[in-house]
């Protein structure tokens, strides 16, 4: 029996290696999307079964015997003992989220190997061990949050920094993924129809569910996703309307003021009325999805047109401006590493986790379903033409400002693309245009639907399955708006009342509006931003919301090895200081180069130098500002982020020299009844 | 689990209210001046004076019987075969059916499971336990209750990028 699982794993090892030999050694021919598939499985079982194993009985000491706070803070609210699979279920539902599908699809630009790699890499040692180690960690002390471990492991600065990382992450994420809806939208009435439709939906799945027939979920999301789909099939006739196309069909600045009067009404209205609702229509929807999706790559198993590295690893890539390192690592983060999950690791899932073991499962299993949605992502954007790819995903200012332009630079670089190509695949997806559409959803939206429409119906069905995933990023995209509009006002009202007490009564309605306006500012400012910027937006503000959310997980990797060191098993710590080492020198030197770097499309203090040396504009001023404030905003938080890395530094070095005696802030032991009941 | 560890642990937690009363809301209505908290509390004493027993299911991981573990594993793959099914020794059709059965066990068992972390992901389970604490029935007022209680912790949950 011993060999026959030494024989099975083996094989699983061969098999794997040889998907990877595959990827990384064939050129000059388009490979299946199949081998991408075996590739990541073979990682993710080796990892599981090896690494994540080793981690749980040799750095962790998991204990079966311990009494996890589920059950010994058992109310029935927060705290309850539940079933692995449903925590499993539960904690994948909040991690994943549209990061895993746009950064894969940016990063396709250097070609589908590097991003493939790093995905696989970056999740089994990186991810992975960070969402696990942190879920462990939390679990230990009664579900405290990352912040407040890092204040009690790390000092008090640990969870300063940890508070403004997060509150900087949420700013820009929500005006990146604001952006990336408004790219997607703009001058599309069916897009704008039916993602208008969701708002009435969600609402009414509100009423639904607290008047009609209460508290019955899924009953009415399953309502309300019928109700969407019906919506997809309007935005068609409105689409072919002419005076109701006229109506939807949006610029990106009046999308973008639509956008943030939402985020305010949504972070001011009552949560059951619209954030509730949408949030579990979004999930349902979204499980939905990506199970389809899985399937559909593994039935049509479609071939990657996509090279296995392109021209653009040297930096002059036109979806975003930077070399592979290290702005390919910064680009992937959720379906590699992201600061992010630690906080749902810290959040609501270590006070559902019944026994201890159970972390490895959900914390390292639940990040590698995660990473797999990046690879299908990947795949979703490699099995377009890069001609293709490339001119939806481009910024008028890198590829020449017109579609004439723009597909004569494109195929000069070795990429072939026509004028009339592109106008019929708008055609078959419905839409007027596809050209700078950038952001990544249109890219990944395309990708899907060509997978979708290969496997049934053909290309007459391609544009119900394009918006049929533009609506699905969309409803995914504005979920994270509201909820994280909503998120960021909590925090700051918290701070705030430090200050002046009044202003932390979160149910104080003066103090919503003035909060929640703050937030919506905040963000709104970097989209205006993005929306004027002839570049595209994407390329400086992705790269800064990739920059801080992996110096988020640099926190959380600080705090990792901080609880490993002073649990006494220093000798380990090089299971999350490898990952951490990784994150310092790409954050770091990713910044480095957005700050200073010489070329006007990567640093934000060249771009600001070659604005002012040039043509006088009309909103010359403001932008040559807000390259200055974009620098500033990097050069802080790496500030912020190298005092939490030296603070913890010097406690390493403390108890590693035996100078501190190796302590932390478990919860005392206290045995589990359930060991009792298994032994009866 | 009430012992002064679990309340020590609970303060330190953060969760104070949480860990020293098993009924938050009462305990949030009683120390607050908030009106809607107010509210909560009296709609729960009233759920209590009325004391209407849950419904428990035995293969639902919520409303179980209280002696078998919430948690209790689920194994898909490991699934004995019911100790009223003969275990077929010579006939191929018998093991054929044996086989069919276990197969169809283990399919009912994971779709139960689908439908309990779905009923998780969708608050139903929640709600459900919010009925079992506080002895309410399922009705507008109840969930109005419930969802003023969860509403702080559905706005902060993160959502991540």
């Amino acid at each position: 029996m011993k060999i026959a699982k030494l024989l099975l794993w083996l094989a699983v090892a061969a098999l794997g290696a040889a998907a990877l030999a595959t990827i990384a050694w064939r050129r000059g021919e388009a490979i299946s999307a199949l081998w991408l598939v075996t590739a990541a499985l073979c990682s993710y079982a080796l990892g599981y079964r090896f690494y994540s194993k080793f981690l749980a009985a040799k750095v962790l000491a998991l204990d079966a015997m311990r009494a996890t706070p589920a059950e010994r803070l058992e109310n029935g609210r927060d705290f309850m003992p539940t079933n692995k699979w449903v925590v499993f279920g539960h904690h994948f539902a909040a991690i994943a989220g549209p990061g895993p599908l746009l950064g894969p699809v940016l990063a396709a630009q250097f070609g589908y190997l590097p991003g493939t790699l790093w995905i696989l890499v970056g999740a089994v040692f990186g991810g992975c061990v960070q969402d696990f180690v942190i879920l462990l960690f939390s679990v230990r002390r009664d579900g405290k949050s990352l912040g407040q471990m890092a204040r009690e492991e790390i000092g008090k600065t640990g969870g300063t920094v940890a508070f403004i990382a997060v509150m900087g992450i949420l700013i820009i994420l929500l005006a990146v993924v604001a952006l990336v809806i408004v790219n997607a939208l703009k001058n599309s009435p069916w897009g704008v129809f039916t993602i208008a439709m969701t708002i009435p939906i969600a609402l009414l799945m509100g009423v639904y569910l607290r008047f009609l027939r209460p508290g019955r979920v899924l009953e009415a999301s399953s309502l309300g996703f019928l109700l969407v789909v019906a919506a997809i099939f309007g935005g068609q006739w409105v689409s072919h309307s002419p005076g109701a196309a006229a109506v939807f069909t949006l610029s990106g600045a009046t999308l973008a003021i639509l956008i943030m009067v939402y985020g305010f009404a949504a972070s001011a209205l009552p949560v059951w009325l619209l954030l509730a609702p949408r949030d579990y229509l979004s999930t349902f929807v979204k499980l939905g999805t990506i199970a389809i999706l899985a399937l559909g790559i593994v039935l049509v198993h479609p071939k990657l047109q996509m090279p296995a590295l392109t021209r653009f690893v040297d930096g002059s890539g036109p979806v975003f401006a930077g070399g592979l390192f290290p702005f390919a690592f910064i680009t992937i983060a959720c379906g590699a590493i992201s600061g992010f999950h630690a906080l749902i690791s810290s959040g609501t899932t270590p006070k559902l986790i019944a026994r201890e073991p159970q972390t490895r499962m959900v914390g390292y299993g639940a990040m590698m379903a995660e990473s797999f949605v990046g690879v299908m992502a990947l795949i979703a954007a490699c099995t377009l033409q890069p001609g293709q790819y490339l001119a939806v995903n481009s910024g008028p200012g890198m590829v020449g400002g017109t579609p004439a332009a723009a597909v004569a630079t494109i195929s000069g670089w070795g990429f072939p693309v026509t004028y009339d190509q592109m106008n019929e695949l708008a055609q078959h997806v419905g839409e007027n245009a596809l050209f700078f559409r950038t952001g990544g959803a249109p890219a990944f939206a395309l990708g899907m639907a060509k997978i979708f429409s290969d496997s049934l119906g053909g290309t007459r069905v391609m544009a119900l399955w394009y918006h049929f995933a533009i609506m699905f990023e969309a409803l995914f995209i504005l979920t994270v708006l509201d909820a994280g509009t909503r998120v960021a006002r909590f925090m700051l009202q918290d701070a705030l009342g430090h200050i002046w007490a009044p202003i932390g009564r979160t149910s104080w309605y003066p103090s919503i509006v003035v909060t929640s306006a703050l937030v919506v500012a905040a963000w709104a400012w970097f989209l205006w931003q993005g929306i004027r910027d002839p570049l595209g937006g994407i390329n400086s503000l992705w790269p800064l919301f990739g920059i801080c959310n992996q110096l988020l997980a640099t926190v959380a990797l600080c705090v990792a090895t901080t609880i490993i060191v002073r649990m006494g098993r220093a000798r380990y710590m090089w299971v999350t200081l490898a990952p951490l080492a990784w994150l310092i020198a790409v954050t770091f030197s990713a910044s480095w180069h957005k700050i200073f770097d010489a070329n006007p499309l990567i640093g934000f203090l060249a771009h600001a130098r070659q604005l002012a040396n040039g043509p006088a504009g009309a909103d010359l001023a403001r932008r040559i500002f807000n390259d200055r404030l974009d620098a500033v905003v990097c050069g802080l938080l790496i500030v912020l982020v190298s005092v939490i890395v030296i603070e913890s530094a010097l406690v390493w070095i403390s108890v590693v020299s035996g100078r501190r005696a190796p302590a932390t802030q478990e919860t005392p032991f206290v045995t589990t009844r359930y060991a009792a009941e298994e032994s009866a | 689990m009430s012992s002064r560890s679990g309340d020590r642990a609970g303060q330190r937690s953060g969760d104070r209210v949480i860990a020293r009363d098993p009924t938050p809301a009462r305990a949030t209505a009683a120390r607050s001046g908030d009106p809607g908290d107010r509210e909560i509390g009296a709609h729960l004493q009233q759920c209590r004076s009325t004391e209407v027993s849950i419904t428990r299911s035995p293969d639902h991981p919520i409303t179980r019987s209280a002696d078998t573990p919430a948690f209790a594993e689920v194994s898909f793959w490991s699934e004995q075969a019911p100790a009223t099914v003969p275990v077929p020794h010579e006939v191929g059709y018998s093991r054929f059916k044996l086989s069919g059965t276990i197969f169809l066990r283990s399919l009912r068992k994971m779709c139960g499971v689908l439908l309990a972390v779905l009923r998780e992901i969708f608050d139903e389970n929640a709600y459900e336990r919010f009925l079992q604490r506080t002895h309410c029935t399922r009705s507008v007022a109840s969930y109005s209750s419930f969802v003023r209680e969860r509403d702080a912790g559905m706005a902060q949950r993160p959502r991540c990028c």
